[in-house]
């Protein structure tokens, strides 16, 4: 079909107005998003604590009703930290966390015993006599919603980004602890994910809070703490 | 002329009512919204509404609480073997396994009542049995009342919808099963509310750090003192198990509390056959009743 004059210019100034609002909508270049995206990966120290406190890359679990700063945590019996609502985290296969990209682990999540596998990121730990692992997927496995790839930016040495797509796995269930939520919001405890970075040795630090959505830990949040150094992909 | 239309009328305009009433009822009731959070929460519990599974959360229980009766008096004569997670633990168990208990027994008492419920036609479907027909003999009816018209493409429809709106509720059982669906609902009431999950939420909380402590502080102390403790050693065994079957059971019951409201929210089950059976009947006899000869 041959477009007439006014036909095409109508299709044209569609497609413009199209473009525009496109990138308007896009979170890479509105208003939000600042400084420069860091592609690559966040490669995490492992996290280290005795009884000053904790260093490195961990990870607590406060209760419905808590607040970030002083609980009520959910004692993880497993840690072997003094203080056991904070489980540390190791790296896993790839070192960290790697942005512009998804880490979903294997496609047999679980083992029959519910013992989480994703190791990519960090190595599986354990909660309660059982497994729990983080993965980064590109489908929420709770609500089936497409999430985006994990992005960090640096602005001046202060980052901020977006980890949607953040999954724990733990007893056969997924859990997703990402900010912002997949539905964009920033629900309970939920909060932003921010952070420093030291361009010149590479040192960051990000963290969040995520609180759950429906299941068995209904509006219990997690509080995220990465720690270590961001190696940009070559 | 004018007098013959309106004798005929009468039926028509009968059976419009009966077709407004049915087409609207699930919309005044709110079932198009509800029904499916209904259906939601009957397979939410199905994998876990079993008589076994049932049985499994109560023997989790005992086997906790074996646990914790053996070793009460084991760490009380020992002082060496402490653990304030234990201790924790210890002090809030009888509070947990009384109200776990209770809970579960309550659920279990209503686990034929949920089979009964789960075995009706699936929920979303509700609304429309009112709807489709009510549509469709107001639609009728409506051409008859404004025409004047009457005749077997009116009466006999309405008949056969009013018929299968009797048979429907006899031929799924309902009569039967929506009481013991309205004593399940209601049994339920104290369970589903965002309160209790938090508290059940708490419990399960205390329970995984007091396992943990009996797993790695206690039951490895009794073990190096050459104590006997099969209770505990069972409770290591079974811990995954318990978590495996637990954890599944109080998601069921977090998702479910708005569910539960939104279905709690809709007339009592017990009245549900009689809204099939009572428009049905009225159906049936309107459609009857002689039609009157136009002068």
């Amino acid at each position: 079909m041959k477009l007439s004059g006014p036909s095409f210019r109508l299709v044209a100034a569609g497609a413009l107005l199209s473009a525009t609002l496109a990138g308007c909508g896009s979170s890479d270049d509105g208003e939000e998003a600042s400084g420069e995206p860091l592609v690559g990966t966040f490669r995490l120290d492992a996290g280290h604590c005795d009884a000053k406190g904790v260093t490195g890359s961990y990870f607590r679990m406060i209760q419905p009703g808590g607040t970030v700063e002083k609980g009520g945590y959910f004692l993880n019996p497993d840690s072997k930290c003094p203080d056991q609502s904070y489980s540390v985290a190791v790296a896993g296969t790839d070192g960290g966390l790697v942005t512009g990209t998804f880490q979903p682990g294997p496609k047999a999540a679980f083992s029959p015993q519910g013992d989480a596998l994703a190791g990519q990121i960090t190595r599986p730990g354990t909660f309660t006599a059982i497994k729990f692992a983080i993965s980064t997927q590109s489908v929420d496995p709770g609500t089936g919603e497409e999430l985006p790839r994990p992005e960090i930016r640096n602005d001046d040495g202060v980052l901020s980004g977006q980890l949607t797509a953040w999954t724990a796995g733990w007893n056969n269930l997924y859990f997703n602890q990402g900010s912002p939520k997949p539905d964009g919001s920033e629900k309970g405890l939920t909060s932003p994910v921010e952070g420093t970075y030291d361009e010149d040795s590479g040192h960051f630090e990000l963290s969040w809070s995520s609180t759950i959505e429906g299941g068995p830990f209904d509006r219990f949040s997690g509080y995220w703490h990465l720690e270590g150094t961001f190696v940009a992909a070559k | 002329m004018a007098t013959g239309r309106t004798s005929t009328r009468g039926a028509a305009l009968a059976l419009a009512l009966v077709g407004l009433g049915l087409a609207l009822a699930p919309v005044a009731f709110g079932m198009f919204q509800r029904a499916p959070l209904g259906a939601e929460m009957i397979q939410d519990f199905a994998p876990l509404m079993t008589q076994e599974r049932l049985a499994g959360f109560q023997g989790h229980l005992a086997g906790i609480d074996a646990a914790v009766q053996e070793i009460d008096p084991l760490v009380e004569a020992r002082p060496g073997i402490e653990s304030p997670a234990y201790a924790t633990f210890s002090r809030d168990w009888p509070e947990i396994h009384t109200t776990m208990t209770s809970l579960m027994d309550q659920v279990a008492a209503n686990r034929e009542g949920y089979d009964a419920v789960a075995s009706l036609p699936d929920f979303r479907l509700f609304p429309w049995f009112f709807a489709v027909p009510g549509v469709i003999i107001l639609l009728l009816a409506g051409y008859g009342a404004v025409t004047g018209r009457d005749g077997w493409w009116l009466r006999l429809p309405a008949a056969a919808l009013g018929v299968a709106l009797v048979v429907l509720p006899f031929a799924v059982g309902m009569f039967d099963k929506a009481p013991r669906g309205a004593q399940m609902m209601g049994a339920f009431q104290t369970i589903e509310t965002s309160e209790n999950v938090a508290r059940i939420q708490g419990y399960f909380a205390t329970m995984a750090a007091g396992q943990g402590a009996i797993r790695l502080d206690i039951a490895p102390e009794l073990a190096r003192a050459g104590v006997p403790h099969p209770a505990t050693e069972e409770l290591d065994a079974q811990w995954i198990r318990v978590l495996n079957d637990m954890t599944p059971m109080i998601g069921a019951m977090s998702d479910s509390v708005d569910n539960y409201q939104a279905v709690a929210s809709l007339p009592s089950f017990r009245l549900f056959p009689w809204f099939f059976v009572a428009p049905g009947a009225l159906l049936v006899l309107i459609s009857l009743t002689p039609r009157k000869a136009r002068p």
